[in-house]
């Protein structure tokens, strides 16, 4: 590479001849001689999709540490780039450049690279615009210009400041101009940010999207959460997409108010449309000419980890969207590729920003870690083989005529810069020209209404207010440009004189999407007439979008529809509008009304479940009576199953102590009765409650032969009566009683007298029938570091048989988290337990490594270890590994989706992770210990932080909420709920093997999880008695509609595929051999479900009761709204051994796997 | 008072006239203390909002303070912080405990003052009169913290907008922010505290003293902030006159100055404010024009009448002396700022400690370079001796 250094201060650098030398000599000889990071050896890494190329655009030194770019007018890439990222060194000056790459004679490669501006520390956005560029520089948005025409900037005016700074992976980054003139940007989970405007404070906590004026520095919160939000991009309606550099959900589709996952105090968050996708930053939707027609509309965003490049295809879906995941567009082993922007050029070819660094964990490698790469970075340019590229616009000169004809143009490039140039020259100039402009438009082109869209942002972004443009779009014949229309009115809204007449008609609109945004407008009313407006969505179909905005809507005007309705209780006209709207509300007046009307039988079904929810979290003493009068009639006079109402009153006095008080000793009808699920759920209230006169009725059934009965009994007794239930309890641990009874007794007893129990306990483990029942003997015990001491000072003084012990040892290890392993009682119990001999076996492989030893390891690793034996080492239960981590989204979330994990972490680091857990935690993964006013703690991860309840997901996975006034302290702790040591079983080899299928998983092959959406969660029946018993006498029909049947969690290997071998056998005196799995699919929209199994022999179906048939070797079925049970019987006489994999493929339903543990 | 030594030489020489200045800016409508006087050795704290945090840069208010007594060793913390009010609600961090509330008293104690310079309102003022008890409620408290750590609170005012994005939401946020510095005004009456109004002879004040978004202060802005704020103190203007009579000779004159402190340095942007700098006005002089020289060095040239009428030096060695100063400050701000609102918090000293915890040493070594810094500064803040000739132009 020849370069040609001139022109000092600016720094520009002229490339002449890039790769001259590809041209010559035996290639592969020659890349062997370059060096390792030579931009050549990575291109040669490059695989792409059928039908494109790709090439270098620039490199090292012509730009370095690429973070994010965006095109001037002129068709130049301005990107901002750090080398002073992660971390600036102590007193350091940081020099952080936006660099202006360009390609002068069009060849596809820049030739000039100018360093617009120097001296900025760790920038992370560039946009230009306005004569200059905004850049994102730490705390502040600067806007930077170049005066004098030399390519350097010499001009700087700080636009806002206040943005936070804790995170430097975090910073406000990713600015785009919206189509509307103003400039959106993003921040991420860390940065708390409280910016002074002239139009007041506004404050962002936590990741988000901001939305600026720039020129009256109008600043708002567009969107809210995500981990990492990092692409952000505008379609050619104005519908806005994201993705999540640290989420698992894929394209995020966002609108005002949208609020997603990790806000802090959201009460609600809406999902992204691709549950468990890895990771992505960057985002572009592909239009224009020159890439294939059947791309147009694609999503392309990196999946960084990966090394790769990812494509989604979006199809409307309500409200909202579905998304589906396209084979990829690019992918490379070499690990150092780290695409993190992608931008669409003026030729329509697609750009990558790759910031090439092997390492990109922000906080588990070292800030000044030298294998952090500060110097390179390249732009690489993919193009279709054998299509034009578009020819590069020159709009810098143009006419206002000129401009607004490049609207017309498919090019979402071109019509960007042609709005941005349109903008900047002003309302003066191009006001009378946009009216010429639209009344020459020509009515019958298709894009007629699209392109009165593109006026009315013009309109927009020069400030100058059309009424009847605005209006004329609200009955466009496209739903997309009505949507538009609706979303554009939220700005204009002071300026729109029949604002509330329009905003009801498009909340009636026929399509969803325009009465979403609708349902968003008539915020902006202020008023209860703009809630009830709004619950005319109701009379349509919802989706979860619109359900979402509706939610949030309601609350906003809550004050104001709160007090219509006091004096209306008819205000809304409609029962369910009512239900809809005091559901949602949060005032304890709300509750109350609520109450009466679901007393009133007013509340429609699909509401039921919510509103009793509201009423357990916020309402009264005679709310909850209320609520109890609705349980004890539903069961005297309809026979139904009053479960739910029962589980309200039983939540608010568990939760928030709030006791219903109305004759409770009514329940005791309902306990006699029939139906076991009220009956429990009575015997649970009148527990809670404290209902004396239910005692010797509760009392009666400790023995219960309903298993169910008998726990819930015990449990409830000793609520209101310790001392009896003591005694009682007690009598059922003894010899005699069955040992399933005991064993409850015991883990009541528990609860009541630690010590009686522990005596009683250890008796009983010397007459267990099996070891496999020792766990749950013990779990009533470890919570409670009283019970552990108990237990423990019991087990010091006794033996019990080596194989309970070793059992109950095994057990600790996994159920008690790390930091409680340490304590006092703990130790004690685990001593009594060793000398029992229940001794953990440790295999050769050491977990006390120093950090040159685990370098040694993971050098070992990867010259000897086994991926493919890893997987299967993985796999094992004793090892939960799936437990606590998912890989695709299949498994427990306890821990981090192992998905890319090979592809963003070292093998060190790996093997760091896995002997010390504590020692590096994601984004998302922290520990949080909260004390409740009870002095019990409870420590988990948080799941949602809400204005009045928290929801923590516990170690065994289980979600729990705690109300806030329930809460003492909360606080985050350093360190893992994974535990210490869980190798320690291992060989040698064996931990080799694992560690290797962990350093794999992302790359390409086997290890990488495909973007099929293979079944990746299965519920494997357990070949217990009940099985075969009704497999024999009702059939495999019968087995499939039995959903009680005991089933254990199973998942596909990462390829998607699941092991026969691995699953239990039925085995009949027939000689049948069956093996039966299960897995739901949740259906958004009703319609036909189609499943492609691997193969079909051996296998019967049922989705419930229903059986399905193959068709064309698929497996079809219509299913409803909601989420339905996939049973498969799997002959295994005809399918002893072979992988079975089932994939959800095209159907006229929307519908998508359900994933998780 | 200037110190002036006759030069030797074939000057005729006949007197100099040396007036320090009687000056008020405005009156203070309030606290008529004596005149704050900062001890050698003293811990001066900025805390508040935006007004502080912006200071930083150009340093204007740290350097007057600074500047004043050149011989006694000050240093100073600045706690500002955009977007924040007395609960500290703008130092919140994903990290809790420490709450944002905890954050800012343990902030303020880590300084160890001895005197806190308080400014918040500003942001307090846009919830209007339903916020004002609130607001004295959270003064009280953040005034009572300094009580108890044996420092001298300073309140200021708030100061007004000149556009806060509409002109009818600019009246009605200048009127509540009135209304916050009217109760901090009374604040600092009921606890004895002294108060510099600030809000109003920034109302008044006819230059462009608003940065681009029209809420916060310019170069020029925290230029004559830094003098109402010397007044507010009851500290005499920097100006000094110095007056020559060269009638005995009528072509050429000399003298020589030391000043007592030197001066603010003029914004980049603006003009020196005349009772800030040194005026010089020769008398006497022939028509023609004059050259006067700083150590040898051409300075001004400016036609007889214009010296006779006097002349503002916004140039020379002091006000080089005094930018140099200003950029050492505001670097010593910068490491501060990086060590108590470091890049990378959250890896460093929140929750994810225990992955970047090491770099902790990088924040505590940044002490190092402050301390080098602050006697930097205090080696730099004297005037130096100067000697002017005035002759005639060629």
């Amino acid at each position: 590479m020849k370069l040609i250094s001139a022109s000092w201060p600016a720094r520009i650098l002229v490339v002449t001849t890039l790769f001259a030398a590809a041209c010559s000599g035996n290639q592969e000889d020659r890349l062997k001689n370059l060096p390792e990071d030579h931009p050549e050896r990575e291109l040669a890494s490059f695989e792409i999709a059928e039908g494109f190329e790709i090439n270098l655009f620039a490199s090292e030194p012509m730009v370095e540490k690429p973070i994010q770019m965006n095109w001037d007018a002129q068709g130049r890439l301005w990107v901002v780039s750090s080398t002073a990222y992660p971390h600036l060194k102590t007193g350091e000056k940081a020099n952080d450049k936006i660099y202006v790459l360009e390609d002068t004679d069009g060849d596809g490669t820049a030739d000039k690279s100018t360093v617009f501006a120097d001296g900025l520390s760790v920038p992370t956005g560039v946009l230009p615009g306005d004569g200059g560029a905004y850049v994102a520089n730490s705390t502040e948005i600067l806007h930077l210009m170049d005066t004098d025409g030399d390519g350097k900037a010499d001009s700087t005016r700080k636009i806002l400041d206040g943005f936070g700074t804790a995170d430097a992976h975090h910073l406000i980054h990713t600015f785009r101009w919206g189509p509307e003139g103003r400039m959106y940007f993003n921040q991420s989970i860390y940065i708390y940010s409280h910016v002074e405007t002239p139009w007041g404070v506004r404050r962002l906590e936590g990741g988000g999207v901001w939305k600026l004026q720039p020129k009256t520095l109008e600043l708002d919160v567009y969107a809210k959460g995500l981990i990492n939000p990092w692409g952000l991009r505008f379609d050619p309606y104005g519908q806005s997409f994201l993705t999540d550099g640290a989420g698992g959900e894929g394209i995020n589709y966002a609108f005002p108010g949208a609020t997603f996952v990790t806000s802090p105090g959201a009460e609600r968050i809406l999902r992204g449309l691709n549950p468990g996708q890895p990771k992505h930053c960057g985002l572009d939707i592909v239009s224009g000419r020159h890439l294939p027609e059947s791309w147009i509309g694609s999503l392309i965003t990196n999946d960084f980890r990966a090394n790769r490049v990812n494509r989604f295809q979006l199809e409307e879906q309500g409200s909202g969207y579905a998304s589906k995941q396209m084979p990829d567009l690019l992918w490379t082993d070499q690990v150092a590729f780290r695409p993190v922007d992608v931008s669409i050029g003026p030729d329509g070819a697609i750009y990558i920003a790759d910031w090439y660094n092997p390492i990109i964990q922000h906080g588990e490698v070292d800030f000044f870690d030298p294998r952090r790469d500060q110097s390179h970075g390249r732009i690489w340019r993919i193009t279709a083989k054998n299509r034009k590229l578009v020819p590069k616009p020159t709009l810098t000169d143009d006419s206002i005529e000129e401009l607004l004809d490049a609207l017309k143009v498919p090019e979402a490039w071109t019509r960007t810069q042609a709005r941005q140039l349109l903008k900047e020259r002003g309302a003066e100039e191009v006001a009378p020209v946009l009216q010429q402009w639209i009344s020459e438009l020509d009515e019958k082109d298709p894009d007629y209404e699209r392109l009165k869209l593109e006026a009315l942002w013009v309109s927009q972004a020069i400030n100058t207010y059309n009424g009847p443009l605005l209006e004329s779009l609200f009955n466009a014949k496209s739903h997309q440009v009505r949507a538009g229309a609706v979303r554009a009115l939220q700005l204009w809204h002071e300026k729109t004189g029949n604002l509330e007449a329009i905003l009801q008609k498009v909340a009636t609109d026929p399509h969803p999407q325009v009465r979403l945004e609708a349902v968003i407008a008539l915020r902006e009313l202020n008023n209860a007439d703009g809630a009830k407006a709004a619950l005319a969505v109701l009379d349509q179909p919802m989706d979860e979008f619109l359900d979402f905005a509706l939610w949030q809507t309601t609350r906003q005007l809550e004050p104001m529809w709160m007090a219509s309705l006091k004096s209306n209780p008819d205000f809304f006209g409609d029962p369910a509008k009512t239900a809809y709207a005091l559901k949602s509300a949060a005032s304890p007046e709300a509750i109350a009304l609520l109450t009466q009307l679901y007393k009133e039988g007013q509340v429609p079904g699909q509401y039921s479940q919510d509103a009793l929810s509201a009423i357990a979290k916020r309402g009264q003493i005679q709310d909850l009576n209320d609520i109890l009068d609705v349980a004890i009639a539903g069961f005297s006079t309809e026979k139904r199953d009053v479960s739910a109402e029962l589980g309200a009153v039983e939540a608010a006095a568990r939760q928030r102590k709030v006791y219903a008080n109305k004759q409770p000793g009514r329940l005791g009808d309902i306990i006699k009765g029939p139906n076991e699920t009220s009956a429990v759920a009575a015997m649970k209230v009148a527990g809670v409650l404290g209902v004396k006169s239910l005692e010797s009725l509760l009392g009666s059934m400790i023995g219960h032969e309903n298993r169910n009965y008998a726990r819930t009994a015990m449990y409830s007794l000793a609520a209101i009566n310790p001392a009896r239930a003591q005694t009682l309890i007690k009598r059922k641990t003894a010899a005699g009683n069955p040992t399933d009874l005991r064993i409850i007794a015991v883990s009541e007893l528990a609860a009541i007298n630690a010590q009686e129990a522990a005596r009683a306990g250890v008796v009983l483990i010397n007459e267990l029938d099996s070891p496999e029942q020792v766990p749950q003997l013990f779990d009533a015990f470890l919570p409670d570091r009283g019970r552990v001491q108990a237990l423990g000072n019991v087990l010091a003084d006794t033996r019990i048989p080596e194989a309970a012990a070793i059992a109950a040892r095994q057990h600790i290890q996994k159920a008690i988290p790390w930091n409680r392993q340490e304590e006092e009682e703990v130790k004690l119990l685990i001593k009594g337990l060793e000398a029992s001999g229940g001794v953990l076996s440790t295999g050769p492989m050491s977990q006390d490594l120093n950090a040159s030893q685990i370098k040694a390891i993971a050098v070992e690793a990867e010259q000897t270890g086994d991926p493919v034996k890893g997987e299967m080492v993985f796999r094992r239960n004793e090892l939960t590994c799936q437990n606590c981590h998912a890989i695709g989204g299949a498994g427990g979330l306890v821990g981090p989706d192992l998905s890319s994990l090979g592809t963003s972490s070292p093998t060190a680091t790996i093997i760091n992770s896995l002997i010390h857990p504590a020692e590096s935690i994601k984004e998302g993964f922290e520990l949080q210990r909260i004390s409740r006013n009870d002095l019990s703690e409870l420590l988990g991860y948080l799941v949602s932080d809400r204005p009045t309840e928290i929801v923590m997901r516990d170690v065994s996975g289980q979600e729990v909420s705690i109300p806030k006034d329930n809460i003492k302290a909360w606080e985050k702790v350093p360190g893992s709920l994974m535990p210490p040591g869980l190798t320690a079983s291992l060989e040698k080899q064996e931990f080799l093997d694992l560690v290797s299928f962990l350093t794999q998983l992302g790359e390409s092959g086997n290890f990488r999880v495909p973007s099929d959406r293979f079944v990746r969660r299965w519920d494997v029946l357990s070949a217990s008695d009940e099985l075969t018993q009704t497999f024999i006498s009702d059939g495999a029909g019968a087995v499939a509609n039995d959903l009680s049947l005991s089933a254990m969690p199973d998942y596909s290997t990462v390829s998607g595929v699941l092991p026969l071998e691995e699953l239990p056998v039925v085995k009949t005196s027939s000689g049948a051999q069956y093996s039966f799995v299960r897995f739901r699919i949740e259906v958004l929209t009703s319609g036909e479900v189609a499943l492609d199994l691997n193969d079909q022999n051996g296998i019967q179906a049922w989705a419930e009761e229903k059986e399905v048939a193959f068709k064309d070797g698929k497996l079809v079925v219509s299913l409803s709204q909601g989420t339905h049970v996939i049973t498969l019987a799997i002959d295994r006489v005809k399918r002893e051994q072979a992988p079975l994999s089932a994939k959800l493929i095209e159907g006229s339903a929307q519908a998508r796997l359900v994933m998780g543990r | 008072m200037l110190k002036q030594r006759p030069l030797a030489g074939s000057f005729v020489f006949a007197w100099i006239l040396l007036l320090g200045s009687g000056f008020r800016l405005c009156a203070q409508d309030q606290g008529n203390d004596s005149p704050l006087e900062f001890k050698d050795h003293e811990r001066i704290v900025f805390l508040g909002g935006s007004l502080f945090e912006n200071e930083m840069e150009s340093a204007y208010l740290e350097l007057a303070i600074a500047s004043r007594w050149p011989d006694r060793e000050l240093t100073f913390r600045n706690l500002g912080w955009t977007g924040d009010n007395v609960f500290g609600q703008a130092r919140s961090t994903y990290t809790s405990p420490p709450t944002p509330y905890q954050q800012l008293f343990q902030q303020l104690r880590s300084t160890r003052p001895d005197y806190v310079f308080l400014a918040y309102g500003v942001v307090e003022a846009q919830k209007g009169e339903a916020g004002l008890d609130e607001f004295t409620r959270g003064l009280e408290v953040i005034i009572d913290s300094i009580d108890a750590m044996g420092a001298q609170t300073i309140l200021l005012s708030t100061i007004p907008v000149k556009l806060a994005g509409t002109p009818e939401n600019t009246v009605k946020q200048n009127k509540n922010l009135r209304l916050y510095s009217d109760a901090i005004s009374k604040t600092a009456s009921k606890r004895k505290k002294r108060f510099i109004n600030l809000f109003t002879p920034v109302s008044q004040h006819k230059a462009a003293v608003y940065s681009y978004n029209g809420i916060h202060l310019n170069e020029e802005g925290y230029y004559f902030l830094a003098q109402v704020l010397e007044r507010g103190l009851g500290w005499p203007s920097r100006g000094e006159k110095v007056i020559v009579d060269a009638s005995g000779n009528g072509k050429k004159a000399s003298f020589s100055l030391e000043e007592k402190m030197l001066p603010l340095p003029v914004p980049t942007t603006g003009q020196a404010a005349r009772d800030e700098a040194v005026f010089v006005q020769i008398r006497g002089l022939k028509s023609g024009n004059y050259t006067l020289t700083e150590n040898g060095k051409a300075l001004v040239t400016a036609p007889a009448a214009d010296w006779a009428k006097g002349i503002v030096l916004k140039k020379g060695i002091s006000q080089t002396l005094s930018a140099q100063l200003s950029d050492s400050i505001a670097w010593k701000n910068e490491l501060f700022f990086r060590q108590y609102r470091p890049l990378n918090r959250t890896y460093i000293l929140g929750f994810r400690e225990y992955e970047q915890g090491s770099h902790k040493q990088g924040l505590q070594d940044l002490n190092i370079l402050i301390g080098r810094l602050e006697q930097y500064i205090n080696q730099h803040r004297k005037p130096v001796r100067k000697t002017y000739e005035l002759s005639p132009a060629n």
